[in-house]
């Protein structure tokens, strides 16, 4: 199918061989409920993304189930396919994707909707749900589905929260109907008011004459709300014990090593925070049977030890203590990509480096304490200088620092503050470093524009338009600038404007994206084909404007375009917690003792 | 201890790259636990050495590669090895050799190529050979990332004959720019398009004898 000619005048063109080690291989004829895992990005990023495996696995170890994958072909390979008229294809047995029962999307971005749409108009399915009543279903999930309006016309069907034990069973129930001869239309009404299945066609959105959203009516048999799937016992959960091993570098390229799952510090700017409580470890030892198991089968020499705070994990002395011992003399390091700011952290870091150095990125989001404590961020100053100066003691001589541009409540002081306190980082770090060392102590700054997620206290709140990040970013550079030693990047305001209008967008979106898509727009999250004039245009096509939906304040009472999404935090918690920022009030991680009564254990 | 290795690699594993078959030939060296040994530094890596890099999209009947053992393997590690391995590498050959010997790279000056095309038009590689060969010097422009430049196609080729639908070419690769089978296929096969191509082997020619490394 692809023959020598194609191949050689596309870039890497081994990510397209599906010819990884440890693929599964299911039998086609065998296994008759067949799905494909659609990855709306490039292979290298796909391949890299901790869930993709977990539901490759959770499909694929059952028989009679077979999962196959997909990612979004570069534009090279794209321009090949369409020029041949192939059909976009699964990685594993080369069939068509229209040949299975189910194709799903895992939405980890919004920037890669457009993405989707090019995809399934590669597989030459129709885009709009409406129009498309045919096999297969089309399916999405991840993080993104939990304000899934935009994608509500492309989409038959989301599935909310962690999929691993819903989507085999979906997968089964869809093969059964099909077996029978059943329609589309027959699989979605036996599911319908199945828990964490939302199904946008049963769901009526009402506007008032100005577009704003007044009402979400339900059609039986759906229910009013959708509630988020849960996995309680993460040990239990399918892990692969043979992962996939891509055939070329991709951006994470290592063992995964889930920790746990949930985080319980209470940032209030993070979705993930919020939607992957509550928190739920697995245990030492079934991490250390995982990670043996994991490294005898692929080979790989780092073991990434992955959770959304991994210094978190209560048992992570001890583990990182026995990985050591039983892994380092083979050359395996361990990475920790999600590091508090403390000594503590630093310290971890410090001892993982003994088999192989790498560097160090510290969080604090925020310059001043003011803006730390109105997002929650729960880290002092003191803890910044103490976890950097660790560091440099410990022989870093860089370090990478992360910083948020535009969050609410922030000031022309806070952004000077990022500077101040860089200023001293440095000077405190000068004098705790190892004596004799000569190189100068450098800085990377990252300064993200901050954009507001549903399911979070600050879902209320509108982004900072382009002109006052544009003015943040000039601020921060302006005060950075007589700090020789340290260097900034900053986000495209476009692009996060973009992420911003779709993170809180509703179903008026729709149209939007059809038209940019038709008009070219595809991998929006890259720089080198953001296109953000042709938006601009798409926007104004429907009578929409981008800076006012991205901006634009919720108050209390409005009903917000995802409130039928059940994340199991309550809203009342969330609006609580938006008046605490306000007020620059902590509110303590519920792992010290207290419950602030998010919601999401009881 | 040093060991010589030979490996073939078919036409779909022809398209991994170099840098991510090295990475490949790690992971299952890794997972086949061989007392490999590893250098020094923060930043340990195997002692592997290779022959002159196959280009993408290139099968092989023989690459060679130079394997350092911090102490003597097991005597069936070959065996062993190849099923760690994906489909379409396959270990042909390994025997020791000695530690001091010259780095293959050094040594190894010609490798020898199979073009497969569809068909070709008429007698039309004859009239292309026969040019080639009267004439002086023979110019091409190479594109690369890094920009345009001219290399003499008839200082990098040392032979070249038409088979059925097939071109049997073979290259020197200690002389400046060696040349490519796409510039080969350009240079004698303009009309046609490239099917498959093999790279058939790899010697070390002195003094007009050749032998494998």
């Amino acid at each position: 199918m692809l023959d020598y000619a194609l191949l050689s005048s596309i870039e890497k063109p081994a990510q397209y061989s599906g010819q990884e080690y440890n693929r599964y291989c299911k039998d086609w004829d065998h296994n008759q409920a067949r799905m494909a895992f659609l990855f709306p990005d490039t292979y290298e990023i796909g391949m890299s993304h901790l869930g993709l495996r977990l539901l490759y696995e959770a499909v694929n170890c059952r028989d009679g189930l077979l999962m196959e994958r997909c990612f979004a072909p570069q534009t090279d390979l794209e321009a090949a396919l369409r020029a041949r008229g192939i059909p976009l294809f699964s990685w594993e047995s080369r069939h068509p994707l229209t040949d299975f029962d189910i194709l799903g999307f895992t939405l980890q971005y919004e920037l890669s909707y457009t993405n989707i749409l090019n995809m399934l108009d590669l597989a030459g399915l129709p885009l709009l749900a409406a129009e498309r009543p045919g096999w297969p279903l089309i399916i999405a999930g991840g993080p993104c589905a939990y304000n899934p309006e935009p994608l509500a016309d492309f989409i038959d069907l989301f599935i909310i929260g962690e999929a691993e034990e819903i989507l085999p069973r979906l997968l089964a129930m869809a093969s059964e109907v099909r077996a029978g001869n059943g329609s589309k239309e027959d699989l979605i009404k036996k599911i319908a008011a199945w828990p964490g299945i939302y199904i946008p066609s049963f769901y009526q959105i009402e506007y008032d004459s100005d577009g704003k959203l007044v009402n979400i009516s339900n059609l039986p048999p759906a229910l009013p709300q959708i509630r988020k799937q849960v996995i309680a016992d993460l040990a239990a959960a399918p892990s692969p014990t043979k992962p996939l091993v891509p055939n070329i570098k991709v951006v994470h390229d290592r063992i995964m090593l889930e920790l746990m799952r949930g985080c319980s510090r209470g940032c209030r700017f993070c979705q993930a925070g919020m939607i992957y409580r509550p928190v739920r470890e697995k245990d030492l030892d079934c991490l250390l049977k995982q990670a043996r198991e994991q490294a005898a089968a692929t080979g790989y020499d780092e073991m990434g030890l992955l959770s959304l705070s991994s210094a978190d994990y209560s048992q992570i002395i001890p583990l990182v203590e026995e990985l050591l011992r039983r892994h380092g003399p083979q050359g395996v390091s361990i990475s920790l990509p999600s590091l508090r700011v403390d000594a503590f952290s630093v310290g971890l870091a410090h001892q993982i480096q003994k088999v192989r150095k790498s560097g160090l990125t510290l969080a604090p989001e925020a310059g001043s304490q003011h803006l730390r404590d109105i997002i929650n961020k729960g880290v002092s100053e003191e803890d910044i200088l103490t976890a950097s100066g660790a560091a440099f003691a410990a022989g870093w001589s860089s370090l990478k620092l992360y910083f948020m541009l535009g969050l609410p409540g922030e000031t022309d002081e806070d952004i000077i503050a990022i500077a101040a306190l860089c200023k001293k980082i440095l000077e405190n770090g000068r004098h705790l470093r190892p004596a004799g060392s000569r190189k100068p102590l450098q800085l990377s700054l990252a300064a993200a524009s901050f954009v507001p997620k549903s399911h979070t206290p600050f879902q209320w709140q509108g982004q900072a338009s382009p002109e006052e990040l544009a003015h943040k970013q000039k601020l921060l550079r302006e005060s950075i600038r007589p700090l020789r030693s340290v260097t900034l990047k900053t986000h495209d305001i476009e692009t996060s404007l973009l992420e911003a209008v779709f993170a809180r967008g509703d179903r008026r979106l729709g149209p939007v994206l059809l038209q940019a898509w038709q008009k070219g727009c595809k991998f929006d999250g890259w720089s080198e084909h953001f296109r953000p004039a042709i938006w601009e245009e798409a926007f104004a096509e429907q009578g929409l404007n981008q800076k006012e939906l991205a901006g634009r304040n919720f108050s209390p009472s409005e009903t917000l375009p995802w409130e039928h999404i059940d994340s199991t935090i309550s809203k009342t918690w969330l609006w609580q917690e938006w008046l605490k920022a306000k007020q620059g009030e902590l509110t303590k991680d519920c792992r010290e003792g207290v419950c602030s009564g998010c919601g999401a254990c009881c | 201890m040093k060991w010589r290795v030979k490996m073939s690699i078919d036409f779909n594993q022809a398209w991994l790259s170099q840098l991510d078959l090295l990475a490949l030939i790690q992971r299952s060296l890794r997972r086949g636990g061989f007392p490999l040994a590893y250098s020094q530094g923060f930043n340990p890596h195997m002692l592997i050495s290779w022959g002159p890099a196959h280009a993408v999209g290139v099968a092989s009947l023989g690459e060679y590669f130079d394997l350092e053992f911090s102490r003597p393997p097991r005597e069936d590690w070959l065996r062993l090895w190849q099923k760690q391995l994906p489909e379409g590498l396959d270990l042909l050959e390994a025997r020791p050799v000695p530690p001091n010997s010259p780095a293959l790279m050094a040594v190894i000056n010609l490798a020898s190529y199979c073009l497969e095309f569809p068909f070709f038009f008429n007698n039309s590689v004859d009239t292309y050979i026969k040019n080639f060969w009267t004439a002086q010097t023979w110019p091409i422009e190479r594109v690369s990332p890094k920009g345009k430049k001219e290399i003499d196609a008839k200082a990098g080729l040392a032979a070249i004959k038409q088979e059925e639908n097939k071109l049997l070419a073979e290259v020197w690769l200690n002389k400046g720019a060696s040349l490519r089978p796409a510039e080969i296929a350009t240079i004698f096969a303009p009309e046609s398009s490239l099917s498959a191509v093999t790279r058939t082997g790899l010697f070390i020619e002195e003094n007009g004898k050749r032998k494998e490394p």
